[in-house]
C-alpha cells in the first residue's frame, strides 16, 4: 500500500490564541474550562451534588491538570451559543435520518450496497474546525471521513449508497456541515468566508 | 400504565429495534467500511434511546450518570469510525468493486507516479 | 410493562447473536474489532434496560466504565492493525 504521509504545516493563520502557555496565573485561568468539565464528569459519576464532593472534585481536577499537563493547544475557536444549539439539534436530527437510511440499506440492499470515496476541499483553514467538521460528517447519513489531508484542507469522505452523481451531493453536504460548524464556533472572518462560498455555490 | 411508562416503553423498543437493525447491517454489508456505518449510527441512536427510556424510570441522581454514558458514546463513535475506516482502507479491506467513485485511490496513484 | 421489557431484551439478544456471528466469522481482524465494539455497546444497553426495569441505578458506574473501556480497547486494537499493515 502506498504511503501518503501528510506533510507538516509550517504557517499558522492569524487570529489564534495559545492555551496553557505564558504566565502561570494566566495559564491557570485558561485551564478553567477543562477543570469545569472534569468536575462535571466527577459529579455525574458520583451522582451526589453537594459542596464536599464539588470541592474534592476541584482538588482532584487541579492535581490531575497539574501533574499531567496537556500539551499547548493553539485554537481560534469563538463560541456562539445560538449556533451551538442549532448545530446540536442538527446533529441529533441527522443521527435519526442516518439510522433510518443505514437500516434501510442493510435490509433492502445488504451485500449489494454501493459506495463512493469523494474528495472535498474545505473552505476554512483551521485544525479544530476541520476536526469538528470531520466528526459531524461522520454522523451524517451514510457518510464518514476516511482520511484527512490537513495541509491541503481536503477530506476524503466515504459515502454509502449513492450512484455516480455522488461526488457533487457529498461535496454539498460536507460544505453545509462546515457552514453549521463555523456558525457555532468560527471567527467572524471564517464566517464571512463560508457565507461567501455558500452564496457562490447557490449561484452556480 | 402511566404516561411515563408509555414514553419509556416507546423509547426502549425503538432503541432496541435500532440496535437490531445495526446488527443486521453488520452481518449483511459487503465490506468493513459499510459495516462500520451499521455499527456506529444505529447503535449510537439505539443506545441513546435506551438510555432515555431507562432514565425516565430512575431517580434524578441516578439518571445523570446515564447522560454521561450517552455522551461518551456520541463522542467516541465517529472517532472509532474514522480510525477503523482508515485502517481498513490502508489494509485494502475496502472492496473496490463496491465503489462507484474513489478519489483517494486516484490521489495515491498520482503520488506514486510522481515518486517514481 | 413486563411485556415491553421482554420484547426489548429479546430484540437486544437477537442483535447480540447476529453480532456474535460477525465476531466469529470475521473475515478480517477489523471486522472483529467493530463487532466486539458493537457487542460491548449492546451489553451497556442491556445493563441500562436492566436498571430501568428494577428502578435501581447502582450499576451506572459499570455502564460508564464499559462504554469508555470499549472505546479505548477498540482504538488501540485498530491502531495496532494499522501499524502491522503499514509494516508489511
Amino acid at each position: 500500500m502506498a504511503e501518503h504521509a501528510i506533510p507538516p504545516r509550517n504557517s499558522r493563520p492569524g487570529g489564534e490564541h495559545v492555551v496553557s502557555a505564558g504566565h502561570p496565573l494566566r495559564r491557570l485561568v485558561r485551564r478553567i474550562p477543562l477543570l469545569a468539565w472534569l468536575v462535571l464528569v466527577w459529579l455525574l459519576l458520583w451522582g451526589t451534588y453537594d459542596l464536599g464532593t464539588t470541592l474534592f472534585g476541584v482538588l482532584v481536577g487541579v492535581l490531575v491538570t497539574g501533574f499531567f499537563p496537556a500539551p499547548p493547544i493553539v485554537t481560534d475557536i469563538r463560541l456562539r451559543p445560538w449556533g451551538i444549539v442549532r448545530l446540536v439539534m442538527r446533529l441529533a436530527w441527522d443521527l435519526v435520518v442516518s439510522t433510518a437510511r443505514v437500516s434501510w440499506h442493510a435490509v433492502a440492499q445488504g451485500p449489494r450496497a454501493r459506495a463512493a470515496i469523494v474528495e472535498v476541499r474545505l473552505v476554512t483553514d483551521s485544525d479544530h474546525l476541520m476536526a469538528m467538521v470531520a466528526n459531524a460528517v461522520s454522523l451524517a447519513p451514510g457518510n464518514f471521513v476516511l482520511q484527512l489531508d490537513r495541509a491541503n484542507r481536503i477530506c476524503y469522505v466515504y459515502a454509502l449508497g449513492c450512484g455516480r452523481d455522488a461526488s457533487e451531493r457529498v461535496r454539498r453536504e460536507v460544505l453545509a456541515w462546515e457552514r453549521s460548524v463555523v456558525r457555532a464556533v468560527g471567527t467572524a472572518e471564517q464566517l464571512r468566508l463560508v457565507e461567501r462560498t455558500h452564496r457562490g455555490v447557490e449561484v452556480d | 400504565m402511566s404516561w411515563v411508562d408509555l414514553f419509556s416503553g416507546i423509547c426502549l423498543i425503538t432503541g432496541a429495534a435500532s440496535c437490531l437493525f445495526g446488527a443486521i447491517g453488520l452481518l449483511t454489508f459487503p465490506d468493513v467500511a459499510a459495516r462500520l456505518q451499521a455499527a456506529t449510527k444505529p447503535q449510537t441512536l439505539g443506545l441513546i434511546l435506551i438510555l432515555i427510556g431507562s432514565a425516565v424510570r430512575l431517580e434524578a441522581r441516578d439518571a445523570s450518570g446515564l447522560i454521561l454514558v450517552g455522551l461518551f458514546q456520541a463522542l467516541t463513535a465517529p472517532v472509532l469510525a474514522q480510525l477503523v475506516g482508515r485502517a481498513a482502507y490502508r489494509a485494502g479491506s475496502v472492496r473496490e468493486e463496491t465503489l462507484d467513485v474513489d478519489h483517494l485511490a486516484h490521489r495515491i496513484e498520482r503520488e506514486r507516479r510522481r515518486g517514481l | 410493562m413486563g411485556v415491553v421489557f421482554a420484547v426489548v431484551f429479546g430484540l437486544l439478544c437477537l442483535a447480540a447473536l447476529l453480532t456474535l456471528v460477525r465476531l466469529l466469522w470475521g473475515a478480517t481482524s477489523l471486522d472483529r474489532i467493530v463487532a466486539l465494539d458493537v457487542f460491548v455497546t449492546l451489553i451497556v444497553a442491556a445493563t441500562c434496560v436492566g436498571m430501568g426495569m428494577n428502578r435501581d441505578g447502582s450499576n451506572i458506574a459499570l455502564a460508564a466504565a464499559f462504554a469508555l473501556l470499549a472505546f479505548i480497547g477498540s482504538v488501540s486494537a485498530a491502531r495496532l492493525v494499522e501499524k502491522k499493515e503499514s509494516h508489511r
